[in-house]
């Protein structure tokens, strides 16, 4: 036992803990595409659904501004979340073409965290209005925590959050 | 070409146009339509966009961006 965690600890001291490949980026983006896309049909139809009750509430004088803006606030929210999540695939994927074009790894490692924070964001804010995440963007995030990431120091995901 | 394309476009520019105005009104049917139109960008942001719409109409305002 005590061999295996040394050989361990070593690994990850030479080579990095489970580090990235070109086909492990690609994985991942494609898992968090699929659960993005997923997330925006599901809460899309919710929102309209949400919205066709509180139009009806609004045409019967039932709504104040202060509760109409409560009614729809999770929903901004989770739409600017999916919107920013887009946004950090596009660069994500830009990232990996460039690490698989010139082999250089660099902008995937800047864009890796921002994908992981933006999906994860996702997540909790599915969490909060308690609706299970879809089974792709659960799979990604499984992945990314896994695997070695930094901090994010994009707006993107920065802009989405509250 | 560019003709085809340019008889294409004189169509179904004022269409789209048409279906986007519907769907803001509320009309279910030119939503659903919308939405599969559009599938490749966020369809929560056209569903934002309509609640920006029932805000200004109800309350004569944009959203404060909460």
């Amino acid at each position: 036992m005590t061999k295996l965690l040394t050989w361990v600890l070593f690994s990850c001291l030479t080579i990095g803990c489970g580090g990235w490949s070109v086909g492990k980026a690609r994985t991942v983006i494609e898992l968090s595409g699929d659960g993005v896309q997923l997330t925006d049909q599901v809460g899309a139809t919710l929102y309209r659904d949400r919205l066709d009750r509180i139009e009806a509430q609004l045409e019967r004088n039932e709504l104040s501004r202060e509760e109409y803006d409560e009614a729809v606030r999770p929903f901004q929210r989770a739409t600017a979340a999916v919107v920013s999540a887009r946004e950090s695939l596009r660069i994500a994927e830009a990232a990996v073409d460039t690490w698989e074009i010139r082999g250089d790894d660099r902008p995937w490692r800047e864009a890796a965290p921002c994908l992981f924070a933006a999906i994860a964001y996702l997540k909790d804010l599915w969490e909060e209005v308690g609706l299970p995440s879809p089974g792709p963007l659960l799979d990604a995030i499984d992945i990314f925590t896994r695997r070695s990431s930094g901090q994010c120091r994009s707006q993107v995901v920065e802009e989405a959050a509250p | 070409m560019k003709h085809v394309w340019g008889e294409i476009l004189k169509e179904a520019v004022p269409a789209l146009v048409d279906l986007i105005g519907r769907a803001i009104d509320g009309d279910a049917e030119a939503a659903r339509r919308l939405e599969e139109i559009l599938s490749p960008e966020s369809l929560m942001k056209i569903q934002d966009l309509r609640a920006t719409e029932l805000r200004k109409k109800h309350f004569g305002d944009n959203d404060d961006g909460a």
